[in-house]
């Protein structure tokens, strides 16, 4: 960081990867806690403010919803909707009716937590700097604790729907009889296990690890000016390069950001269809 | 990386967005999304409908035009024929009072004719008798002469 004394890219990288920590037991900020009972603070800040963005982005329309002419802002939120309800009835041929908001509510969170990654690196940082805040991650997305506690909770709802939708003999026989039939009972009991439990960690780091990776390019790549001096021809050469590289990678981000977005959302509504289907 | 309890903080919060989505995000939108889809529909359907009726419309108008037509043509025939019967009568009507007309006048005009021959054959039987008279220097008695008398007037 700039104000440091002597910033050399390690520390940044460092300062830029550290969290803004809350010990739930002392109720002190901490930094780089060990341990259970340690609160992300800005990951959940940003998650719930992205989530106030959400709530606010489709309420709006909600709340005055009509069956009239939309305005503009109507058939953009309406167009959104209509998408993700598309996306849903695709892959997913049940009646329960929480899997198309669920999706929506996915899609486009998780969105709007990945579009944090394209905001300059070090904008919110040094203005929280400004008001006293030591260490800022932006992007909740890139933190692990809020890509898996996502897919934990859509593997447990899913798990819980599947007993709804097949009753306990329905999922005990999926357990126990597939796919080897039932003489090979434990082995198939244990790769189901295995598969069962692919699910959320495959989910979450997918998610998690593209963010971070980023993330991490992007704080690489701001690297590139971290000692600037105006009049070195080298200092000059490396903002070239960064203003090249960070304008070619937040291009490619963007893709990067919508497509786990939109990976995220089908995938959840692909376990739900499984979690209902009988085989 | 070390999972704390974000991760719990974090399923809090996604748990409760579900809900609150599933609640009062999704059901208004999509409600309405599908009403106005079903409106849409019905308003097709309806174009569709009065489309057909226009053409059904069309098509009894086009056919009382014709039954129309035909009927003036009927009409205009009629008169047509009426008027020439009309005419003709009048034709025969007026030549039937001419030639009566013209028959009473030459009815009238040999009676004048007769009388007046009558008239002159008298008066040529006069002068004949007061002629004779005064030839034989005496009173021819009319009544003993009729018969000679008559047939001199028939002989005039």
């Amino acid at each position: 960081m700039a104000t440091e004394a002597a910033p050399d890219a390690g520390h940044y990288i460092l300062h830029h990867l550290t969290y803004l920590q809350l010990d739930l037991q002392s109720g002190k900020i901490v930094e780089n806690a060990q341990g259970f009972w340690v609160l992300n603070l800005d990951s959940v800040f940003f998650s719930l403010l992205l989530a106030a963005l959400f709530i606010w982005m489709f309420g709006s329309v909600a709340r005055r919803a009509n069956a009239g002419v939309p305005g503009k802002w109507q058939n953009f939120v309406e167009m959104c909707v209509g998408f993700v309800d598309s996306q849903v009835k695709d892959a997913y041929h049940h009646g329960a009716k929480f899997v198309a908001p669920m999706a929506l509510l996915i899609g486009f969170w998780v969105f709007f937590m990945n579009f944090m990654d394209l905001l300059p690196i070090d904008l919110l940082p040094k203005i929280g700097g400004g008001l006293g805040v030591d260490h800022l991650r932006v992007v909740p997305s890139a933190d692990p604790n809020v890509a898996l506690g996502m897919s934990i909770t859509v593997f447990a709802i899913a798990f819980g729907y599947s007993f709804v939708a097949k009753g306990f003999k329905g999922v005990g026989a999926e357990f126990l009889f597939h796919p080897f039939g039932k003489w090979m009972m434990p082995v198939n009991f244990l790769l189901k296990c295995v598969e069962e439990l692919a699910k959320p960690v495959s989910l979450g780091l997918r998610l998690f690890g593209n963010m971070y990776a980023g993330e991490i390019i992007f704080i690489l790549l701001a690297c590139f000016t971290l000692n600037y001096v105006p009049t070195s021809l080298g200092s000059n050469l490396g903002l070239l390069a960064q203003i090249l590289l960070a304008t070619g990678w937040t291009i490619f981000h963007v893709l990067i950001i919508s497509l786990q977005a939109y990976i995220f959302m089908v995938l959840t509504v692909v376990y739900m269809a499984m979690a209902a289907d009988h085989h | 990386m070390s999972i704390n309890a974000t991760l719990i903080a974090q399923i809090i919060v996604f748990g409760i967005l579900i809900w609150f989505t599933m609640k009062f995000l999704w059901p208004p939108i999509s409600g309405a999304m599908d009403e106005r889809a079903k409106r849409i529909a019905e308003g097709l359907s309806a174009a569709e409908r009065a489309q057909a009726e226009l053409k059904d419309a069309d098509a009894r108008v086009a056919e009382e035009i014709k039954k129309a037509r035909a009927q003036a043509a009927e009409i205009v025939d009629k008169a047509h024929a009426q008027a020439n019967q009309i005419v003709d009568k009048a034709k025969t009507d007026a030549l039937l009072e001419a030639a009566r007309v013209k028959a009473s006048a030459q009815a009238d005009i040999d009676g004048m004719v007769g009388k007046a021959r009558e008239t002159l054959r008298g008066q040529v039987a006069a002068l004949a008798v007061q002629g004779a008279s005064k030839i034989v220097q005496r009173e021819i008695d009319p009544a003993a002469h009729k018969a000679l008398l008559d047939q001199l007037v028939t002989e005039i």
